[in-house]
C-alpha cells in the first residue's frame, strides 16, 4: 500500500517547545487519528504539512510528492479550527475567488452542498456561526477532487449536535478508496469511531504509532480499594484516596490484583488522560512505546 | 443487509459485523452473488472505523461465504454447499455436548442412539 503522508525525521525549534526529530506514515485510504495535550506539538507537525510553517530539518512527502511541490495543493484539503477566507467574501465569492486554481472544481456541486447545508450563497463570511463556517469549508473540499484531508482541531468550539454533522461529513469524504484523513484532535471521542489508526505525540515526540484498537485493548482501568505495593509501578497515572484507587494499567500487568479490583474497557481518551496524568504526577512519561513501533528521539 | 450493532456489547463491532451478515448469508437472506455494501460506505453507515469493516468482510472471506472482485466489491458466494457444511459443523458440536452429558451421566452410546432416533421421529414425523 503506497502511503498518504511521510513524515521523516521532523525537526522544528520554537522558543519554549521543539519538535524533535519526529517521523511517521499514514497508509492511503486511512483515517488516523493524531492526539496530545495543547501544545505537545500536533498543530505544529499539521502548519508544516500544510506548508503554513517551515520546519529546521526533516522531510514531508504527501500523496507521495514533497509536501512543498505546487502540485501537490491541488490534491489537498484542509480544514482547521478556523477556516481562512476573506471574511467579506460570500460563498459566491469564494467560488469565483477559488475555482482558478483547480482544476476539477464542480459549481454544481458546490451548488448542490451549500443547499444542504442550508449556506445563503449570498451571506458574507463573517456573519456565519462557527459549525456554517466549518460546513462551508467542507462545501468546498467536496467541490474539487481531493486525496487528502488535513484536519487540526476541526470540531473545536462546536455544540455536540454540529460535531456530529461535521463528524458525518469526514465519514462521507472517506468512501472514495484512495482518501486518507490525518485529523488531529484532543476531543479523542470524536475518533473512537473514525480512526483506523492512531499517532499519539507528547512533548514534540511521537510516542505511539499503531493501530487504534491495539492501543485500546493493550490497557484497561483498574479500580479498588487498595493497591498492593509490588503492583503501583505499574499503575499508570494513579488516583489513589482513602476510600480507594483508580489507575490505567497493561493488560498483561493485571495478574495478581487482589479480588476485590475491577477492570474495564478503556477508550483513547482514558489511555492519553492517564499517561498524561503519570508524567505530569512522577516527571517520567511511560508511554505505550512497548506497542507499535519504538520511536527514537533527537 | 440490515445490521444492528450495539456499541456496548461486549462483543466486538466488526464480529456483530461477521455475524449478522454470516446468519443472512446461510439463511438465504442474501442469496449468492449478491452483491454486498462496500467496506467503506458500510464504514460510513454504521459510523465505524475502515478497519473494522475491513476485518469483517476479511474474515467472512476466509470462511469461504463471500468473495472480493479488485475494483468491483465483494460477493456473496455462499452455495448450497457451504451452508450445509456450516449446519453439519453445529450439528456436530451440539452432538459432541450430547456425549459429554451421556458420559457424565453413565449413559451408553446405544441408550444414546435410541434417544436421538426418538427425538428424530418426534421431530420430523
Amino acid at each position: 500500500m503506497n502511503n498518504a503522508i511521510e513524515v521523516n525525521n521532523l525537526c522544528k525549534l520554537y522558543p519554549g517547545f521543539a519538535l524533535k526529530n519526529i517521523s511517521f506514515t499514514v497508509p492511503e485510504g486511512v483515517c488516523c487519528g493524531f492526539v496530545g495535550t495543547n501544545g505537545a506539538g500536533k498543530s505544529t507537525t499539521l502548519r508544516i504539512m500544510a506548508g503554513l510553517a517551515f520546519q529546521d530539518s526533516g522531510k514531508v512527502r504527501l500523496l507521495g510528492r514533497p509536501s512543498t511541490d505546487a502540485s501537490v495543493r491541488e490534491d489537498i484539503a484542509i480544514l482547521f479550527d478556523q477556516p481562512f477566507f476573506q471574511e467579506d467574501w460570500t460563498p459566491e465569492d469564494i467560488e469565483k475567488g477559488l475555482c482558478p486554481f483547480y482544476p476539477t472544481w464542480d459549481g454544481i456541486r458546490y451548488r448542490e452542498y451549500l443547499r444542504r447545508f442550508g449556506l445563503d450563497p449570498g451571506k458574507k463570511f463573517k456573519t456565519l456561526s462557527r459549525g456554517m463556517k466549518q460546513k462551508l469549508a467542507m462545501a468546498v473540499h467536496f467541490s474539487h477532487e481531493t486525496k487528502l484531508l488535513l484536519l487540526d482541531e476541526p470540531t473545536g468550539g462546536l455544540d455536540p449536535a454540529t460535531r456530529d454533522e461535521l463528524l458525518d461529513l469526514f465519514r462521507e469524504y472517506l468512501i472514495p478508496e484512495n482518501r486518507t484523513i490525518l485529523f488531529s484532535t484532543h476531543i479523542t471521542s470524536d475518533l473512537e469511531r473514525i480512526a483506523d489508526k492512531i499517532i499519539y505525540i507528547h512533548n514534540g515526540t511521537i510516542s505511539y504509532e499503531g493501530d487504534k484498537e491495539e492501543l485500546t485493548a493493550s490497557y484497561c482501568m483498574v479500580r479498588g480499594g487498595i493497591l498492593p505495593g509490588e503492583k503501583r509501578k505499574h499503575a499508570i497515572g494513579l488516583r489513589q484516596t482513602d476510600n480507594g484507587y483508580e489507575c490505567l494499567m497493561a493488560l498483561d500487568q493485571i495478574g495478581g490484583l487482589p479480588a476485590d479490583a475491577v477492570t474495564e474497557k478503556v477508550s483513547i481518551d482514558d489511555v492519553v488522560v492517564y499517561m498524561e496524568r503519570h508524567s505530569k504526577l512522577n516527571g517520567d512519561f511511560c508511554g505505550p512505546v512497548h506497542l507499535g513501533k519504538e520511536v527514537s528521539s533527537c | 443487509m440490515n445490521l444492528s450493532l450495539s456499541l456496548q456489547s461486549e462483543i466486538p463491532a466488526y464480529e456483530q459485523i461477521k455475524m449478522q451478515i454470516k446468519a443472512q448469508i446461510l439463511s438465504g437472506e442474501l442469496p449468492p452473488n449478491e452483491p454486498l455494501t462496500s467496506m467503506r460506505q458500510l464504514a460510513r453507515d454504521l459510523r465505524v472505523s475502515v478497519i473494522t469493516t475491513t476485518r469483517a468482510y476479511g474474515d467472512l472471506e476466509a470462511e469461504g461465504l463471500i468473495y472480493t472482485l479488485q475494483g468491483r466489491g465483494s460477493f456473496v458466494k455462499a452455495n448450497a454447499e457451504t451452508v450445509r457444511r456450516q449446519y453439519l459443523k453445529s450439528i456436530d458440536e451440539s452432538l459432541k455436548t450430547a456425549v459429554e452429558k451421556g458420559t457424565a451421566a453413565g449413559v451408553s452410546l446405544s441408550e444414546l442412539q435410541i434417544r436421538l432416533e426418538e427425538i428424530y421421529h418426534e421431530q420430523c414425523d
